[in-house]
């Protein structure tokens, strides 16, 4: 069986932050008209 | 049924409990293809993850990897084990040091939805899709082409890794009622995330 590739794993470089990349991550769901405040797993509400 | 994780600690148990729900709101039939490719099992632990891949490996009777690949995943926050299919999460990484709970809860999900979309991509993407992987990156939304670059993922890495993120992504917005295709993300990333891992919204 191939070798784990050294980079099979989930790196952020050495400047980047937890909140940036989730920061991201919530620009392009507001884009589209989505709260992107993290509520943990509840059903979403109905609008 | 997932591997549970050693509870060690409350912090760890609700990590692992962060894990499960994860795991809980993945499509039906994306977490049958995950079984049909043996990505369903996890842990998460307390230490670096070249560490403990070592420790799984040596547990299972196979060789350990050489000093410079340990150093390398010791920096991961998750690794999709593919020799022992499973995937780990390093609940005590520095960067997740930095952040609240309710930030630490979000990304330990998207951590995990990223890994199970990176083994569906190992899984069945084709040396075409790999070869592609510089456009696809290209085309990708700017923070994911920025993280994936920050990172120093090489070019053979760029389809894995833009696979796995739109997948964390799509999760995070189909948590959030979010449904069809984005705006946001090019016709071939769509068609190709929806062929690797049978996204069906």
């Amino acid at each position: 069986m191939e070798r784990l590739n050294v980079r099979d794993g989930y790196v952020l470089g050495a400047n980047q932050r937890v909140e940036d990349i989730l920061a991201a991550d919530a620009e392009l769901l507001r884009s589209e008209g989505i709260d992107p405040t993290w509520q943990g797993f509840s059903e979403p509400q109905a609008s | 049924m997932p591997l549970r994780t050693k509870r060690s600690t409350h912090t760890g148990a609700k990590a692992d409990e962060t894990v499960e729900l994860a795991w809980r709101r993945l499509p039906d039939s994306n977490r049958q293809l995950l079984e049909s490719i043996g990505a369903h099992q996890w842990q998460v632990v307390r230490q670096p993850l070249g560490l403990a891949a070592e420790a799984f490996l040596l547990s299972a009777g196979m060789k350990s990897y050489p000093l410079s690949t340990r150093t390398e995943l010791d920096q991961a926050l998750g690794i999709w084990l593919r020799e022992l299919q499973i995937v780990l999460i390093n609940e005590s990484h520095p960067k997740l040091a930095e952040v609240d709970d309710v930030t630490r809860e979000e990304f330990i999900a998207r951590i995990a939805w990223h890994e199970w979309g990176h083994a569906l991509s190992i899984a069945r993407c084709s040396e075409d899709d790999v070869a592609a992987g510089a456009r696809l990156l290209q085309l990708a939304p700017a923070g994911i082409r920025e993280r994936v670059r920050e990172a120093g993922y090489r070019p053979r890495e760029y389809t894995h890794e833009v696979i796995a993120e739109t997948y964390a992504l799509l999760m995070l917005r189909r948590l959030k009622g979010g449904s069809g295709q984005p705006s946001w993300l090019h016709d071939e990333i769509y068609s190709l995330l929806k062929a690797m891992t049978e996204w069906n919204d």
